[in-house]
């Protein structure tokens, strides 16, 4: 009787465990397409504020071409705004990252001139 | 120390090209990133994914630097630092590509092939670099007229160079143009290493390859 009670209290365990897996996993699985959940999920938990922005920003390249004049706007004054931040970074991630940010602020400039 | 022995081939079947010239930060001339140890040893360029972590590999990627290496550490610091070293690579061209799409230029694989047949399958996104990426609505198909008589058109197809490179190493580093034909370019300029060259002189299935590009039927 009590391993009968102890299996479905595992049973019961596993399900409420694979439960909060799926809960987590399926918004981000369905935005990113990706199989690197858990991976980019303590990426993301590790991010600093200007990282996060960054993403943030950035992501929106793959939507570049729906974007309206107004989104691009925005997308282009909020990289300006990271510029200064980046370039008071140490070195290397300064370097990384300079070349990251101007490659998606020069895509949202080439989308809102093309949007004219 | 060595120089690196870097093969290209072995991470773009594993990976978009976007992934390490737009992620990870790569730049697409030789020697122009100016990458170093250190840079790898903080995470960053190799160090993104050779940082001892699986990364959904098995065994897990290798370590990429350590400064300085200790004596037990060399032959990890071989598997990069090949250059005129008799080494023996974990991973030999030929052995690896012997079930792929032959092509009959290039390095002799048709990796577009490869990919849409399932034999490579590559990863978009690499710990580290937590971009939410989302299929891409691009620009169907179209043509561009060739200016020699006695070549057919162009189909360039927007949705398999998006796939693998996404928007932004394209656009506006290599076609500044904003509309379609905006930019004139002509194939002297291509060989040069320009515009299509960029890629199409050095990794992409070479120039040579004429009717990769030119599909259409001489007029």
């Amino acid at each position: 009787m009590n391993n009968v009670r102890l299996r479905k209290a595992v049973r019961q365990a596993v399900a409420v465990i694979v439960g909060g897996v799926i809960f987590v996993a399926l918004p981000l699985n369905h935005e990113a397409g990706t199989s690197l959940l858990s991976s980019t999920t303590l990426a993301q938990a590790a991010e600093q504020p200007w990282e996060q922005e960054f993403n943030e920003v950035c992501a929106k390249t793959t939507d570049s071409m729906s974007l309206s004049r107004e989104e691009l706007k925005s997308l282009i004054a909020r990289c300006e705004k990271l510029k200064p931040v980046i370039e008071g970074l140490e070195e290397t991630t300064r370097k990384v990252y300079r070349k990251r940010l101007e490659m998606c602020k020069n895509l949202f400039v080439f989308m809102l001139e093309s949007n004219k | 120390m060595a120089k690196v022995v870097f093969d290209h081939w072995l991470h773009r079947s594993q990976f978009t090209c976007r992934v390490c010239h737009v992620d990870l930060g790569f730049l697409m001339k030789k020697g122009e990133t100016r990458m170093k140890a250190a840079d790898n040893m903080k995470g960053y360029y190799c160090g993104a994914c050779h940082n001892g972590e699986k990364h959904g590999f098995d065994p897990p990627v290798f370590k990429a630097c350590s400064i300085p290496p200790a004596p037990d550490e060399m032959p990890r610091c071989d598997r990069c630092h090949s250059y005129g070293k008799d080494i023996k690579r974990k991973y030999e061209f030929a052995k690896f590509t012997e079930k792929m799409p032959k092509a009959s230029l290039g390095n002799g694989i048709d990796w577009e092939k490869a990919e849409t047949s399932g034999l490579i399958n590559l990863k978009d996104n690499v710990p580290g670099t937590p971009l939410i990426k989302r299929l891409m609505p691009v620009q169907k198909d179209f043509s561009l007229e060739s200016k020699g008589s006695w070549m057919g058109d162009i189909l360039f197809s927007h949705k398999k160079h998006a796939k693998w490179n996404g928007c932004e190493l394209c656009h506006p580093d290599i076609f500044l143009g904003v509309s379609r034909g905006a930019t004139k370019y002509n194939m002297f300029q291509i060989y040069e290493g320009e515009y299509c060259g960029v890629c199409h002189l050095n990794v992409a299935f070479p120039l040579r390859d004429c009717m990769r590009c030119h599909v259409k039927p001489v007029k």
